[in-house]
């Protein structure tokens, strides 16, 4: 089985940061409740790419970040990245692009308890948004994820393992 | 696994007891402040070049307008200028303590997405230039919101609109007061305790009452929308929603201010109550019409 490696040192932060750039553009109010979530995308594409060598300490990292970005509790997204991260190495096998909708189910999946998670502690902390457009945004994830996962393909090379 | 934990513990503490967490907070807003300057920078870049390319027949136009604007304004000054005297006068002869002070800076939201619930944004100034907690922000001459997180180069502020804030406010029209809830970004703000049969109409402007001390009275805040007011049969308040004048999705230039201390507060003059009233009264009879507030005390004191 070849083994893949991202492309050069520090390939998964870049990448990190371009998510969390492309989380923090700023788009109109409407158009903003479509917005994929490109850091558990990003998380997602590396688990399947390397595997279990993903640094969960920098999903949580990440989240940390991203907490206070949104100012949210602290650990809300740390926690969602790292059930992300996990679910994705655990489930990778099973995501392999040869089963296209298989792997969009599972993506579905991983991304549904992944806002499920945020939703729910949102709510306890009383700032849930309430609506079904909350999950405007786990739909437009997965229309975009062939594309970005095509693309993050950048990131890394394949080698043949000796 | 242990991962998860300290984020689930993590949560707990904020969730509890927020104070705790306060310099991770701010370290961690420190570290990500470089993210949020470089998405904003394309934004700003183009405010700078577009200036830069407008059309000198634009820049005419606006330079006479704001000709006008500064005469008419410094006209107004003038007579403001003679009642703010006039105001002190009669404040010094009813002993009542001088009116607060304020002095403003202008800062620039950072350009960033941000929760789609909660009201939060960044601005670029800091404690390094005097910003400090829950100082109050305006945006125009309206009340944008307060500062709840101060870094060395920028600083957090909380929006009219979030759901964890509240406003003291007042009906201008009937006097009325009240409190303004946020409810999320895009909506409006609610008015939970009015009393059921308030006077309270469409299009009414409700204005900071100052009441509470941290936001400066008569600044407007919010005003009743169409069809916002809601008397339910047997509820003893009315539901009132108020749009705020703040345009929160297009607004970026705020003002920070500083009220000027040196005021004595109510308080304090009530447990001094004898002495300085007399003086005054004593000012009072000396001094002619024209002098100042500051004048008659000094006088009185000697």
């Amino acid at each position: 089985m070849p083994v893949r490696e991202p492309r050069f040192p520090g390939a998964v932060i870049v990448t990190l940061l371009i998510a969390i750039i492309l989380t923090i553009i700023p788009l109109g109010e409407q158009l903003s409740f479509w917005r994929p979530e490109w850091i558990a995308l990003t998380f997602v594409h590396w688990a399947l790419i390397i595997q279990d060598r993903i640094s969960l300490l920098l999903a949580f990292v990440v989240g940390l970040a991203v907490d206070t970005l949104f100012g949210s509790i602290l650990g809300q997204h740390a926690l969602g990245y790292l059930l992300v991260a996990y679910l994705s190495v655990r489930l990778g096998l099973r995501m392999t692009p040869e089963a296209f909708l298989q792997q969009i189910a599972l993506l579905g999946a991983v991304l549904g308890l992944y806002m499920l998670i945020n939703l729910w502690i949102q709510g306890v902390t009383g700032n849930g948004s309430g609506g079904l457009l909350y999950w405007a945004s786990m739909f437009s994830s997965i229309v975009v994820w062939p594309v970005y996962h095509a693309l993050l393909g950048y990131f890394h090379i394949q080698r043949k393992a000796l | 696994m242990a991962l998860v934990l300290s984020a689930l513990m993590l949560m707990a503490v904020d969730y509890r007891n927020p104070d705790a967490l306060r310099p991770v907070r701010t370290a961690a807003l420190m570290l990500v402040y470089p993210l949020l300057v470089s998405v904003d920078s394309p934004h700003r870049f183009y405010n700078r070049t577009a200036g830069f390319f407008s059309s000198q027949t634009t820049l005419a136009m606006e330079n006479a307008a704001l000709t006008k604007k500064v005469e008419t304004l410094s006209a107004q000054q003038r007579i403001l200028g003679a009642v703010q005297q006039e105001n002190a006068h009669l404040r010094s002869m009813l002993n009542a303590a001088p009116h607060d002070d304020y002095t403003f800076t202008l800062a620039e939201t950072l350009e960033a997405a941000n929760d789609r619930v909660r009201g939060l944004v960044v601005l670029n100034k800091g404690s390094r230039d005097g910003v400090h907690e829950s100082q109050v922000v305006l945006a125009g001459e309206n009340v944008y919101g307060q500062v709840i997180e101060v870094t060395p180069f920028s600083s957090k502020v909380i929006q009219l609109v979030d759901r964890n804030h509240t406003i003291p406010v007042r009906n201008q029209r009937t006097g009325e007061r009240a409190l303004a809830n946020g409810m999320g970004r895009g909506q409006a703000l609610e008015l939970r305790n009015l009393p059921g049969n308030s006077d309270v109409k469409e299009g009414d402007l409700f204005v900071s009452s100052g009441l509470g001390g941290l936001f400066p009275p008569n600044f407007p805040v919010a005003k009743v929308a169409p069809q916002g007011v809601e008397f339910k049969q047997g509820a003893p308040f009315a539901t009132v929603k108020a749009i705020p004048l703040v345009n929160y999705e297009t607004t970026r230039d705020v003002l920070l201010i500083w009220r000027k201390e040196g005021v004595p507060a109510p308080v304090v003059d009530i447990s001094q109550e004898p002495a300085p009233a007399e003086a005054t009264t004593e000012a009072e009879a000396k001094n002619t019409d024209a002098k100042p507030a500051k004048a008659s005390k000094q006088e009185g004191s000697r």
